[in-house]
């Protein structure tokens, strides 16, 4: 699936009608995001609300731009909250500190999407109670934008979750 | 002593759980690993799976390889191949006979 169907199918199941840039970042480089996001606005598939935030054309139509930018500000406040909650509880191994700069270096923050929230059921319904902290977070992140291979980042999970046990 | 750790394999101690790639025997930290990399590769099974006009068993076969081969390198065979003659069952969930799997997908193609 190209950018424009990950952006697509990422929006579709939203709620709230509410997309934001970094809700897309891990789909591809900036420039590639940008032309995608300008490519749905010129074809009418999302509507551009303001800098870095988007909506469904359909929900623009039924609550007005005034009610979905508040929507959206409120989203936006909750993810640094939420962000600075986790980065502060996150305890900090030597593979988290490596981890963390390779984001860095690379640009790469964790943005939830759909398949976080299907992971979590799926998880759930096997009988099994995973919380991931930020790291896990970050080398998800990492391996979706293929700046990782998914080998390893199952070798990073692991020997973070190691490093745990003996912080 | 029977094991009370799923291991159809019957090699959990010198292999670590289901023979992962890190030879792992912390159940908590496997279910983790499992779990991070289903939502890792979760948005590359569904890009194979929109990619196919029918969806049959090598599909299946291929969206668990996709999904799990990175912590089970085995993830994708098929079990007739792999473990034939093993019924497994994990808690009081039985697995479909080996030579049933195939069977059991087809009524989903």
């Amino acid at each position: 699936m190209n950018i424009k169907g990950r952006i697509l199918q990422s929006l579709r199941p939203r709620r709230d009608g509410i997309l934001l840039r970094s809700d897309a970042k891990t789909f591809g480089s900036p420039s590639q995001v940008s032309a995608a996001l300008r490519s749905l606005m010129e074809s009418g598939l999302i509507e551009r609300l303001d800098r870095g935030i988007y909506a469904k054309p359909a929900k623009v139509s039924e609550l007005g731009k005034e009610v979905l930018l508040k929507k959206a500000s409120l989203k936006v406040s909750g993810l640094r909250d939420q962000y600075s909650r986790r980065s502060q509880q996150d305890r900090v191994t030597k593979t988290a500190s490596y981890v963390r700069n390779l984001a860095k270096k690379e640009g790469i923050l964790f943005q939830p999407i759909f398949a976080d929230r299907w992971a979590s059921s799926v998880t759930a319904l096997a009988g099994d109670d995973v919380r991931s902290d930020a790291t896990d977070d970050l080398l998800v992140a990492l391996t979706r934008s293929g700046k990782l291979t998914p080998q390893e980042m199952v070798a990073f999970v692991i020997r973070h979750h190691n490093d745990l046990k003996r912080v | 002593m029977i094991s009370s750790v799923f291991d159809p394999f019957g090699d959990y101690e010198s292999r670590g759980y289901l023979r992962n790639t890190a030879g792992e025997k912390d159940l908590k930290i496997i279910k983790i690993a499992e779990h991070e990399l289903f939502r890792a590769q979760l948005p590359v099974a569904l890009d194979y799976l929109t990619q196919r006009k029918k969806i049959k068993y090598p599909d299946f076969l291929e969206v668990h390889r996709n999904l799990f081969s990175a912590l089970y390198p085995w993830a994708g065979k098929d079990r007739n191949t792999l473990l034939p003659d093993r019924a497994i069952r994990k808690g009081e969930v039985f697995f479909c006979h080996p030579k049933d799997c195939q069977r059991a997908i087809g009524p989903g193609q």
